[in-house]
């Protein structure tokens, strides 16, 4: 027996799905051409049009030529533009059918990794010196600011207690949608603060940027890429920001529907824009001893106050 | 064909550009694209690798040694690419015509879309040449590059007149 109200539910599940990861590329972009625009602002220049984004990519995706470094190099890009939609279809948003409910935190901060990992595999066969010297700087990164964000969600998660990111985002909402006193930015302001300077290492916005680093070292990573590649990157960078300033609005600022989260989103990517604007550069080592000093030593409080309060 | 031309309206707006600065045309580069002049609200942005640009801008004279570099960095551009001699010495050698180790054509080595005179154009100079470029681009004229493929009899004639019959294979970057 069919039962034809589930198979209609689940058809639209289906197209939630298959709609999250579009939608979040489209934002995606358009985040990238608000801080083109922006930054344009801040240098007293006019900067691009909002939809420049997407002109670069459907550029990129119209190039004649593409070079390939053979099937890992293929198979890299890919895996990379999965990652992020995968995380995508775990964070939870009220009313969207998606897969929020099958997996908890864990699982997040797994699926967290599979992209970037993905276009490191991409860049390291990619036989550039400065692309394999970007991988390095970005492992060696990652190491940087997972520790600090890990202690922060932690810190959440003892004061939440529960894993599922669905549980944590309705306890946040209890007080109402628009009620900030039950956000965990509110609850664990401590952790909240080392989170959020570790988000500027996890988007890899300045002084955070040493794994793409343009004019240092070529442009790290992407240095090897170019035409179809190269917008599987942008398509990936689009995607992996908007999954990751999600995360962080689910975790810290409520979550809620999906055009709330956006929002919330949208503002905390123009405060790390802002910083990202505002700061040059740090070398490896000091960007590491940064991280792994203040944001963690503070994350490491934010859990001791939870813990023992 | 209607597909093509929206295709090429769309990359007229989004032209990433690789500088090749050994001349004293590098010192017009910075107004350029800073917040004197800003070409990048028309979509032109200045990238670091031959893999991700689509202009390739010359500044300035080029002798032997460096023209090798060119026709290898030109040659790692993924098509549709274009190519700006910028100043005299690209045109007809400038100041340096009779130097010993300069060239003075840079078209009998690599396909050229556009030239800008003069010793040295200003930035204004320039940007009017970008526009002018991405007029091109828009109307589908600058075809520059598949000259690269019709003609590269021509092209690797001269190259090897210039360099030797083998520099490909004893050149070391």
């Amino acid at each position: 027996m069919i039962n034809l109200n589930n198979f209609q539910i689940n058809v639209w599940a289906a197209l939630s799905l298959l709609f999250l990861p579009i939608y979040g590329t489209a934002i995606g972009l358009l985040f990238m051409g608000i801080f083109r625009r922006l930054s344009a602002r801040i240098h007293q220049r006019y900067g691009p049009p909002l939809w420049q984004p997407y002109a670069d990519v459907i550029k990129l995706f119209s190039k004649k030529s593409n070079f390939s470094h053979g099937w890992v190099y293929d198979l890299g890009v890919i895996m990379g533009l999965a990652g992020p939609a995968l995380m995508l279809w775990f964070i939870p948003f009220n009313g969207l059918p998606n897969m929020a409910p099958y997996g908890d935190l864990i699982v997040i901060l797994y699926t967290m990794v599979i992209g970037p990992l993905g276009m490191a595999l991409a860049a390291a066969v990619g036989a550039s010196p400065w692309g394999v010297l970007g991988v390095a700087r970005a492992l060696g990164m990652m190491f940087g600011y997972e520790l600090p964000f890990m202690l922060a969600v932690l810190a959440v998660v003892a004061k939440a207690g529960t894993l599922r990111l669905t549980e944590i985002a309705a306890m946040q909402q209890s007080a109402g949608l628009w009620n900030p006193s039950n956000w965990f930015y509110a609850l664990v302001p401590v952790a909240a603060v080392a989170g959020h300077i570790a988000l500027q290492g996890v988007m890899g916005e300045k002084p955070f940027d040493q794994a793409i680093a343009p004019h240092e070292i070529g442009t790290g990573i992407m240095t090897e890429f170019g035409g179809k590649y190269l917008g599987m990157m942008f398509l990936f960078a689009a995607l992996n920001l908007f999954a990751e300033l999600a995360l962080f609005s689910v975790l810290f600022l409520g979550g809620g529907p999906l055009w709330l989260v956006t929002l919330k989103a949208l503002f905390l990517y123009v405060i790390a824009s802002l910083v990202d604007i505002t700061y040059g550069r740090f070398r490896p080592d000091q960007a590491f001893a940064l991280l792994w000093k203040w944001p963690t030593v503070l994350a490491l409080i934010g859990l001791m106050i939870v813990l023992f309060s | 064909m209607e597909w093509a031309r929206l295709i090429d309206k769309v990359t007229s707006k989004s032209l990433w550009m690789m500088m090749y600065c050994t001349g004293c045309g590098a010192i017009e580069m910075p107004p350029t694209v800073t917040s004197r002049w800003d070409v990048e609200r028309f979509g032109i942005m200045p990238m670091a690798t031959p893999r991700q640009a689509d202009i390739f801008l010359i500044t300035g004279y080029l002798t032997k040694k460096t023209l090798k570099r060119v026709i290898y960095v030109y040659e790692q551009m993924p098509e549709p690419k274009y190519v700006i001699a910028h100043g005299s010495c690209p045109i007809d050698g400038g100041i340096y015509y009779d130097s010993y180790n300069t060239i003075n054509r840079l078209d009998l080595f690599i396909p050229v879309d556009l030239y800008i005179q003069g010793c040295m154009p200003r930035a204004e100079a320039v940007m009017d040449a970008l526009l002018k470029l991405r007029e091109m681009v828009e109307k589908g004229e600058a075809n520059a590059w598949q000259k690269y493929h019709e003609n590269f009899e021509y092209y690797d004639k001269n190259q090897k007149a210039l360099f030797g019959e083998n520099w490909r294979a004893v050149m070391t970057l």
